[in-house]
This record gives C-alpha cells, structure tokens and sequence, in this order.
C-alpha cells in the first residue's frame, strides 16, 4: 500500500479523462499526494483490492481508505477539504444542475465521443452535444466574472469538463473529429482556452500532442476491432 | 414541514422514480404527484426536462430537477431532517453514493437488459450480469453493515434508497428474463435485506404490486422482441 507518510495516494492514468478529474482537483486544493500510475492491460494488486467492484481508475486512497468513481472522488476531496478552492456550490440547486452537467458529459459528451472512434456517431451529433453544453454556460456560469462556470476560479462542473480540452483536439488531429468553432460555441471555446492556460490544469492534463500519440497507439481498440 | 411547492413527474413502475418516492415519504414531505403517459409526455415534462424527456422529474417551487440520484441528493439537502440520508462523514458518504451508482451501472443495465433480450445468448449473459451484481450487493452489506438490516445500519440511507426499487421487479425479472433469485442460505445479508425494507411504511406506501410490475415487465419485452 501507500508509504506510510502519505495520507493521500492516487491510483492514476494519466490519458484517462476520469483520473484527470481526480487529480484537477488534487492539484487546486494543493493536496500533498503520491501518484502511483497504472498500467491498466495488468492490473496491480493494489488496483484490485482498492476497486475491486470496478478495477478501474482513478482510485483515490485516504488514510487506507479507498474512493472510487472520479465524480465520488472529487465530491469526496471537496468535502474533506473544504478550505481551499471549495468545488461544489454551497446552493442545493445549483449543486444539482452541476451534477446533471456532469451526467450529461458521461452519458452523452464521452459516450458520443467513444461512438465517433468506432465510427458509429456522427459529427453532427457530437456539434449537438456542445451546443447543449453551451446553453449550460448561459445558465449557470456569469460571463463577466469569468469563464468557468465557477466565475473567475474553477467549481466542480470546471474539473469534470476540463479533461476535454485536451480529449476533443486529440480526437480532432487523430480522427477527423471537427470541434465546435468559436463561433458556434464562444463560452465553451473560452472555457477550453482557459483550462489550456490554468496553471493546475497544466500540470493534471496530458499534452495534446502525448494525447494524440496515444489515441493512434490505441485506435485500433477504440474502433472496436 | 413546507418548504415550497413539491411536485413529482413519474410513472408507476419506475424504478428511478420510486427513488423519489421513498427519500419524500420517508422524509414526511407532502408532494402533488403527476402520473406521465410514457407515449403522450406532458408539456410540462418536455419544458422541465427539455434534454432528455424522461421521468422522474422534481419541481421544487418551479424549478426543476433531473436524474434520480441527482434529485434524491437534492431532497436531502433541502430537507435533512427528519431521516438524513447522507451520512455526515466524507467516507461513508462517497461509500453510499458508490453503491447508488452500482444500482445504475450494474444491476439497472442488467435488468433491463434482460427483460429487452431477443436472444438467448444475450438473455444468460444479462441473467449472469444480474446474478453478480446482486452477490456484491450481499457482499457489500456484510462489509458495510455487518449484523445490521441496511447499508444505513438500522435505517435506510442513500444507497438503500438508490437500491430497494429493484425488490418489486425481481418478480418481473424472472417471469420475463427467468431470472431466479438465490435463497437466503446463499445470499443472505440481501434477504435480509429485502425483508427489512419491505417492512418499512413509508416503502410500501409508493411501491406498486410485483405482480402488476410483472405483467408490465412482459408488456416491454414484447414490445422489443416486436422491434428486433
């Protein structure tokens, strides 16, 4: 397990969209953590006795105490440390249109995404998808304060999103995938140059470039074959 | 204790909806309850859901709110008391909302796979998927709640509400998918389980016949064999 000086480890990969999230969140709390990578084609005896329901990551472990579930995890981080950077808002509803948020960009966002790779989604539909999301930023998040749906610093709907500044142009230099422009989706197109420029989001995302390695790596997998 | 208006938009046999259901009534709040027609959906639906269209739906002093769990967490906070469901401590909480999205990822998708196979390849692999997603579940309660009947301990929490609306459906489950469930003997912190949530009111208040659950559970199987 953990070295026993370290509260916090993380059970990591670093191209996953979902351990990015975790680590985000690490890093904007400035949480002291030890980041153990995995290789996820063989599984460490860590990885499966911290998940052994799922056997995935990101796994967050706390005093011993496994966390998984990246979207668990960053309400978990935000709760056991509220100080610094809080993510969630304090409003129950504005809580709950950030957890819808982050739904939709699993079930809807990523899920489109993945059915691209395999060549089974349309363009279009992925254009439809951030266009939603768009109508998210006019709902929830103040233009002139900033823009993240936080405002000037990054919240929770922030950290769930940010990974896709970095997945969208990987896919679109690998795979064709054409992102919104600017014109059609102006916050979301600020958004992902903002998280480009965070100085947290740096350091918790891959390059675009690592990133589109890895995905012509991988394509083979993700079309399915 | 009123806190605005509370409104519910679901359907009788839903298991998301009866989430809502349960965290309301085991939290004594007065709700006004609209059925939907599934084919027909009201506009009041199609106006508080506009992405999805879909059901349950809570409208709290006109404001909707979306996804089951999403909406349980919100009842939650609006009314912590009585009967709190999240735990106040960071780790029991995320262990709950761990098994809540168990509930979805496993045992919902199974389930549903189940009563739409078309073929009986794909009926064993969503009866094989089930069976192991309730053994974790037995598992699961004799790590968290050892010696007690929920994963609240002696009261329902958030992950016991997430789950108990699988229980009117296992009767469905088996007369569409032949799904049978193992005895006590092999499970048994899940019979437990089930007979503890069945005992308590404010569950049996919204929770519909098993076997109108069934005879439902056929109507949606027939529908997708009508349309493979």
């Amino acid at each position: 397990m953990a070295s026993s000086d370290q509260d916090v480890t993380l059970l990591s990969s670093w191209a996953s969209p979902f351990s990015m999230r975790a680590k985000l969140a690490l890093l904007l709390k400035g949480i002291e953590h030890e980041d153990l990578p995995q290789d996820l084609g063989n599984k460490s005896k860590i990885l499966l006795e911290s998940n052994p329901v799922h056997k995935k990551v990101p796994v967050l472990i706390h005093k011993g105490k496994p966390i998984a579930e990246s979207a668990i995890i960053v309400h978990y981080i935000d709760e056991v440390w509220p100080g610094t950077s809080p993510l969630l808002p304090k409003d129950a509803f504005l809580r709950a249109e950030h957890r819808f948020w982050t739904d939709f960009i699993d079930k809807k966002l990523l899920d489109c995404l993945m059915r691209f790779m395999r060549g089974d989604a349309k363009n279009e539909e992925f254009i439809e998808n951030c266009e939603l999301l768009e109508g998210a930023f006019t709902k929830l998040g103040n233009e002139e304060e900033g823009p993240f749906f936080g405002g000037v610093r990054m919240s929770f709907l922030d950290v769930m999103l940010a990974p896709y500044a970095v997945w969208i142009p990987g896919i679109a230099g690998v795979m064709g995938l054409k992102p919104a422009s600017q014109e059609q989706c102006p916050r979301l197109h600020n958004f992902f140059q903002a998280v480009l420029a965070h100085p947290a989001a740096k350091l918790a995302l891959p390059t675009v470039e690592a990133l589109k390695e890895f995905l012509v790596a991988r394509s083979a997998v993700y079309r399915g074959k | 204790m009123s806190k605005g208006s509370v409104k519910v938009l679901s359907f009788w046999s839903s298991m998301f909806g009866l989430r809502v259901h349960y965290a309301l009534d085991l939290k004594g709040v007065s709700y006004e309850y609209q059925e939907e027609n599934l084919f027909n959906k009201s506009k009041e639906l199609l106006e508080a859901n506009p992405i999805y269209a879909k059901i349950p739906v809570l409208i709290h002093n006109g404001k909707p709110i979306c996804e089951s769990l999403i909406i349980v967490d919100y009842i939650d906070s609006v009314w912590p008391n009585p009967h709190k469901l999240l735990p106040e401590d960071p780790y029991k909480k995320a262990v709950a909302r761990f098994w809540a999205d168990f509930g979805d990822k496993k045992v919902y998708d199974a389930g549903s796979r189940l009563i739409r196979a078309t073929t009986e390849e794909e009926r064993k692999k969503a009866s094989e998927d089930l069976k192991w997603a309730l053994m974790k579940i037995d598992e699961a309660l004799g790590t968290i709640a050892p010696r007690k009947p929920f994963f609240g301990g002696d009261s329902m929490n958030f992950a016991d509400v997430a789950l108990a609306p699988f229980i009117c459906w296992f009767k469905g489950y088996q007369k569409v998918g032949g799904f049978v469930l193992p005895g006590p003997e092999e499970w048994p912190n899940l019979h437990k389980w089930v007979t503890a949530v069945k005992s308590v009111e404010a569950i049996r208040k919204s929770t519909p016949s098993e076997d109108k659950v069934a005879e439902f559970a056929e109507v949606i199987r027939k529908r997708a064999i009508g349309s493979a």
